[in-house]
């Protein structure tokens, strides 16, 4: 199962930050969300970024830390948070960004901070669930994930060149 | 024959793609039977918006020459020259 | 803070003193929460506790409440809002402006509830807040800029695109006596000249960065609360409408209501309609659809412009509102110009509302021929005249020349100031102006506007099931006893029941935090019971909807002792002549008037308040905790307090010249 994306449908509401947030830490915090929205100033575009997975997948090769992240029976790729160093390798290998690294106390293998990515909420992804315009759907075809990540890629560096 | 002029506005008009419509009915034929018609000839995102379980939708508001139509109104005889208006269900200020 | 027994707050809140540039942090009474909500529930009981009858509005001793509410910052839809409440400088009673967007949550999750600003700062500044970090910071080099500037300006300076601003204008600043606060993205906490107060205090922008997290009682519970919900407003009906075109869409469907103020409100139709809908805006200039915080109706558009005279035109938050105020109420049919318009409100910061009106209310008394050549300085009042609307709204934001510096006083002040027989042409009810519904053609609405605690609102009561008669929705919401009366626009029983409720409903909506045009008023599925059902799961309260229902009659309650304080009683619950003496011309409402009188008996005797004088009863009072309020109400009547606060602060009050010398 992957995420397909639909950035011109976002209406930038964050409603799958919220949830997300909620179902995997307990607390509403769209900063520990594992699907972010990018925005440009006047939201005249809006992307949702969140790992698909893309086909490549560099951050597993780049992690140092063995078992740390890897690829799980359902073809996502899954970080075991007590494996983790926070070295941010995976993030930095990323091409849209879809791997952030928080500092929280008790958290990673030192306690310390942690890399956070979308486990696809274990099948029933929430993101999904509450997009109330289907800018994120989940696919079950993956062979549909390179057509996804590449329309992420360009509305993603269209992002960043304007930012700039 | 009479000739009755509708028109549409918001998602209705989206639906049946054109903002109005001019009806030919029989004589003596009510504001129901309008509506039946239209539901016909405009798409099912229309039909389902018009219509309810075969009856017109309480959601719909029409107004007849101005004046809004209530329930009690559905079975009045429309005239010649009619002019209707129809909205989905929309409210707020 | 983690000591709070309820989850959803922050508990804790923020004292900022502007005149010795102080910052206190300090624990969330928990009786605030407890009696008052949140939102504006806690900013009246600030206002009654804190800031006294005696106080001018753009004194440093009135003080500014910015206040989100327990739902704020979760998911539950729409809970996004907060509330900006101080004593208004428009009005002289109580003042209050919502607004949507993603400024509110971030304050929440900074980990704050509210903040209370007190006295003036020498010099202009902003408040800049970075979870614990918090500090007031020069803002000399903003002071002068409009508010999209300020807001990239800010984000610029703190290296953070995702940094939420809330700051004024040049109207603001020039203390306009409507100036709005804009809050990210472009949404206006617009009424009641809240941007004034902070102009008047020297406090050009809040802006905050927030990276805690909202704990909630039930997490799971609420999360499947939330869903639903949503998933229950997008299988309504009204979802559709209110999704494409936002509150545009009602454009076209006032016009044969009679419902759509024109001329100043002279008609309830425009000719030109068509032109200004929500149909012309989706077809020919929007660019997509956008959402506030926690929202699934999407109802915001971005909107452009890319050819003629207003090329280049940026803008979003057009509401039905402004496309009358600024299109119908002043004769303007031409789009592109109402949108320019709109920018040029957001940017400046006024309330397009009031600035609509009072830009009305000059065309209506230059035909009328009270004003002279040399006062209308070359500028053709004619009806529809947009550059003349635009040249305006420049003019009212620097105070510039006599047209700008009267119409920056608002219709009310500004006709009492000119004199001439001027007060019958302005459109207002204690001095706040009238929005964009005409009371003849739905009577819910002209009592809605008389009763209205921050002056002519249509949002405190919010009356819609009898816009066009919604029978599914009001037997949802009563049951079938009231019918067909209740959702009947022209009749008038049961419209003060429908007023009443309405006023605290809205009371709890502003004071938890979410939104009136989407679950909660124009469709219920967020209602009394669900509302309660997501307060108790959110935050841990025991919240039975009887004691949700006694929290919004409280709240209401205050706000009208408040007023009272402030020498408003009965007589000050009108509305213009050209409501309830000249039968409406248009559409379905053609030979109505408001019929306020009848319905106001029915809405004293259902408050429980005096019928004679308009003032909550000490038995009423009593039942909902404010016995005291009610001792020191008398008390501040019989000194005289009240009346001189009328006579010395209100609209009402003689005119003693510019602004700068009423201080």
């Amino acid at each position: 199962m992957i995420l397909d994306i639909f950035p011109e449908k976002c209406t930038g509401c964050l409603l799958c930050e919220l949830h997300c947030s909620l179902a995997h830490e307990g607390c509403v915090n769209p900063e520990l969300s594992r699907i972010h929205i990018l925005a440009d100033r006047n939201r005249r575009t809006l992307i949702p970024i969140a790992c698909i997975p893309c086909e490549d997948k560099p951050c597993i090769p780049a992690c140092p830390e063995p078992g740390a992240i890897q690829l799980n029976a359902q073809g996502k790729v899954e970080i075991t948070e007590g494996l983790c160093t926070a070295c941010a390798k995976c993030a930095h290998a990323c091409q849209i960004g879809a791997i952030r690294i928080h500092r929280l106390p008790g958290r990673g293998k030192n306690g310390k901070a942690v890399a956070l990515k979308c486990d696809q909420c274990k099948g029933d992804p929430w993101c999904s669930k509450v997009c109330p315009t289907a800018a994120i759907i989940r696919v079950d075809d993956l062979t549909e994930s390179q057509t996804t990540f590449e329309r992420l890629l360009t509305t993603h560096h269209l992002l960043v060149r304007m930012e700039k | 024959m009479i000739t009755i002029h509708v028109r549409y506005y918001n998602i209705l008009a989206a639906y049946a793609n054109r903002k109005n419509q001019t009806v030919e009915l029989m004589e003596g034929s009510t504001i129901l039977n309008l509506i039946e018609a239209v539901a016909q000839e405009n798409s099912a995102s229309f039909r389902e918006v018009v219509m309810l379980d075969n009856r017109p939708s309480p959601h719909l508001r029409i107004f007849c020459n101005n004046a809004l139509v209530d329930e009690k109104q559905m079975d009045s005889p429309l005239a010649e020259g009619d002019e209707i208006i129809f909205f989905p269900a929309l409210s707020g200020g | 803070m983690s000591g709070f027994p309820y989850a959803g707050y922050a508990g804790q809140y923020l004292r900022v003193n502007l005149s010795t540039c102080t910052i206190q942090k300090q624990p969330l009474p928990l009786e605030w929460a407890d009696n008052f909500l949140g939102g504006n529930g806690i900013g009246i009981k600030i206002l009654w506790d804190e800031v006294p009858a005696d106080v001018n509005p753009l004194s440093p001793e009135n003080k500014l409440i910015v206040s989100t509410g327990p739902l704020c910052g979760s998911p539950i839809p729409n809970a996004g809002r907060l509330e900006f409440i101080a004593k208004s400088p428009l009005t002289g009673i109580y003042g209050d402006a919502n607004a949507g967007g993603h400024f509110g949550p971030a304050l929440k999750f900074a980990g704050y509830d509210l903040i209370i600003f007190e006295g003036k700062s020498p010099k202009p500044v902003y408040l800049y807040i970075h979870d614990d970090k918090v500090e007031l910071r020069p803002a000399g080099q903003l002071w002068g800029r409009g508010t999209f500037d300020t807001e990239a300006a800010l984000q610029t300076e703190h290296r953070d695109p995702n940094l939420r601003v809330a700051c004024i204008g040049p109207a603001g600043e020039n203390l306009v006596r409507y100036a709005s606060v804009q809050v990210t993205y472009r949404r206006s906490a617009a009424r009641s000249g809240m941007g004034t107060v902070m102009g008047s205090k020297n406090l050009k922008a809040i802006a905050v960065h927030g990276t805690g997290s909202l704990r909630i009682a039930d997490p799971q519970r609420m999360q499947a609360l939330a869903f639903k919900l949503q998933q229950r407003i997008h299988d309504n009906p009204f979802y559709a409408s209110i999704h494409t075109y936002g509150t545009p869409g009602l454009v076209a469907l006032m016009q044969p209501i009679g419902r759509f103020p024109t001329q100043n409100f002279r008609y309830g139709s425009f000719e030109g309609f068509e032109n200004i809908s929500g149909e012309a805006l989706r077809e020919n200039h929007i660019e997509r659809d956008t959402a506030c915080f926690a929202c699934p109706l999407g109802c915001d558009k971005i909107y452009s412009v890319t050819e003629g005279e207003f090329k280049g035109t940026l803008t979003s938050s057009v509401e039905y509102e402004t496309l009358n105020a600024l299109g119908s109420r002043v004769c303007v049919r031409d789009l592109p110009a109402v949108l320019k318009s709109n920018e040029l409100c957001d940017d400046l910061g006024l309330d397009t509302i009031s600035a609509g009106s009072s830009i009305a209310f000059a065309m209506e008394i230059a035909e009328k021929g009270l004003l002279n050549q040399e006062e209308m300085e070359e500028l053709d009042l004619s009806w529809g005249n947009y550059h003349t609307v635009i040249e305006l709204l420049e003019r009212i934001a620097y105070r510039q020349g006599f047209l700008g510096d009267l119409l920056a006083e608002g219709a009310a002040r500004a006709a009492r100031w000119l004199g001439r027989g001027a007060d019958a042409y302005a459109m207002h009810v204690k001095g706040q102006d009238i929005s964009a519904q005409d009371g003849r053609a739905q009577q819910s609405m002209g009592l809605a506007h008389a009763t209205s605690s921050r002056g002519a609102d249509h949002l405190k009561a919010f009356p819609v099931i009898d816009e066009t008669g919604a029978p599914a929705e009001a037997i949802r919401r009563y049951g079938k006893e009231y019918l067909p009366d209740l959702v009947n626009p022209l009749a008038t029983k049961y419209k003060a029941f429908l007023v009443k409720d309405g006023e605290d409903y809205g009371a709890v909506v502003d004071s938890a935090g979410n939104c009136k045009s989407g679950g909660t008023f124009v469709m219920a599925e967020i209602y009394w019971q669900e509302q309660a059902a997501a307060i108790q799961t959110l935050t841990g309260m025991d919240m039975p909807v009887e004691r949700l229902k006694a929290i919004g009659e409280r709240i209401y309650n205050l706000m009208r002792c408040y007023n009272a304080l402030h020498g408003i009683t009965r007589a000050d619950d009108t509305l213009p002549w050209r409501f309830t003496q000249i039968p409406s011309p248009s559409g379905n409402a053609k030979g109505s008037v408001c019929h306020l009188d009848i319905m106001l008996e029915d809405y004293y005797h259902l408050r429980g308040w005096d019928v004679q004088t308009g003032l909550p009863t000490l038995e009423t009072l009593s039942r909902l905790g404010l016995g005291n309020a009610y001792l020191e109400l008398q008390a501040a009547i019989a000194s005289g307090e009240s009346r001189a606060a009328y006579s010395s602060l209100g609209w009402a009050a003689p005119y003693t010249g510019k602004i700068k010398d009423s201080l």
